[in-house]
């Protein structure tokens, strides 16, 4: 007879593992195979020694684990009541204590800024810096001139140059020559 | 194309020799306005024409009238060296005008000769007056139709 029973299929037969009709057929082949049922006994007295090495462990485990728990319950238990919440602080005490908490940062931080803006105002200084301001151009006011009367010649009669002043301070006096004739005739002017 | 663009030069090059020419023109040039007034006291009012020129003729030596009509306004392009004749209602003015001025304060300012003759061509008032661009200037006292004759002389340039 041929053996055809692997390792695999004898260490699941061995532990149980295979079908009614597959169990069946393997313990008819380990019966009439002596190597396989060599075989077989050194598997089972194999599995025998890791179980018995197992629990020993997982028991050994258990202990340390179960200590492990005792010491933490005991750390809980004598833990200290849990603190009372703070009372509601305002934003403003939260600011003050804030500000109180970090004064020295914010000490040092405002000098290193000041230090900062020193250096730069010393090298920027250091160039001469040139602004040029446009001049405004002079306002050209107009001002109000009268009329000037450079010559004046009056055939038959005689003449006056009067003014009649402006009605506003930026109006020039309005000019009038006024005739007066040696006769009250007609004429132009 | 090429003759679009020759003709296209040709005519820049005319504005451009024109237009120093018309800028001297206008430079040269006043334009005036003769305006002939009667003044009386008929307790007429001031003309509605003349509405422009009544803070004027409310005040003396104007402000002894109480009427006064417009009687007639005539306009002058006056040229300068060039002698300008105005018919008037009782005879006629002869404007020229001499010269321009820029006053220190920037307003132009005109010089004049104005001569007045009368019906008869006979001269009765010569006189040369500078006065600022745009500012009337009065001639007045004559006496015309029952009431007195006031010459008023305005002259704008650039």
């Amino acid at each position: 007879m041929e053996h055809k029973l692997d390792d695999e299929t004898l260490m699941r037969w061995l532990d149980g593992d295979l079908p009614r009709d597959e169990a069946r057929e393997a313990e008819r082949m380990v019966a009439a195979s002596p190597e396989l049922r060599m075989k077989a006994d050194s598997l089972a007295q194999l599995r025998e020694v890791m179980t018995a090495h197992y629990g020993a462990a997982a028991d050994e485990a258990d202990a340390k684990l179960e200590g492990l728990w005792g010491k933490i319950e005991a750390e809980v238990r004598s833990a200290p009541a849990r603190a009372p919440s703070p009372p509601r602080r305002t934003w403003l005490e939260g600011v003050r204590e804030w500000l109180e908490t970090y004064r020295s940062h914010l000490i040092t931080g405002g000098l290193a800024a000041a230090a900062g803006a020193l250096l730069t105002l010393a090298v920027s200084g250091s160039r001469e810096k040139v602004v040029y301001v446009r001049e405004a151009p002079p306002v050209r006011t107009a001002v109000a001139t009268a009329a000037e009367v450079e010559s004046l010649e009056v055939m038959d009669g005689s003449a006056a140059v009067l003014q009649i002043p402006g009605d506003r301070d930026d109006e020039a006096a309005t000019t009038v020559i006024w005739i007066t004739p040696n006769s009250p005739d007609e004429g132009p002017i | 194309m090429r003759a679009q663009l020759m003709m296209r030069f040709a005519i820049w090059m005319g504005v451009a020799a024109v237009a120093p020419a018309a800028a001297l023109a206008q430079d040269n040039a006043a334009q005036c306005t003769v305006t002939e007034i009667r003044a009386s006291n008929e307790k007429g009012g001031v003309d509605p024409k003349l509405e422009r020129m009544k803070p004027k003729l409310s005040k003396p030596p104007f402000a002894s009238y109480d009427t006064f009509k417009l009687l007639g306004e005539q306009a002058v392009d006056a040229q300068r060296g060039k002698a300008s004749s105005v018919k008037l209602v009782n005879g006629s003015l002869t404007l020229l005008f001499k010269d321009k001025l820029v006053a220190s304060g920037g307003k132009t300012r005109l010089r004049f000769g104005i001569d007045v003759d009368d019906k008869q061509g006979a001269r009765t008032i010569s006189t040369e007056a500078k006065f600022d661009s745009g500012d009337p200037f009065f001639i007045a006292g004559q006496p015309y139709d029952g009431g007195t004759y006031v010459l008023v002389l305005t002259c704008n340039a650039p």
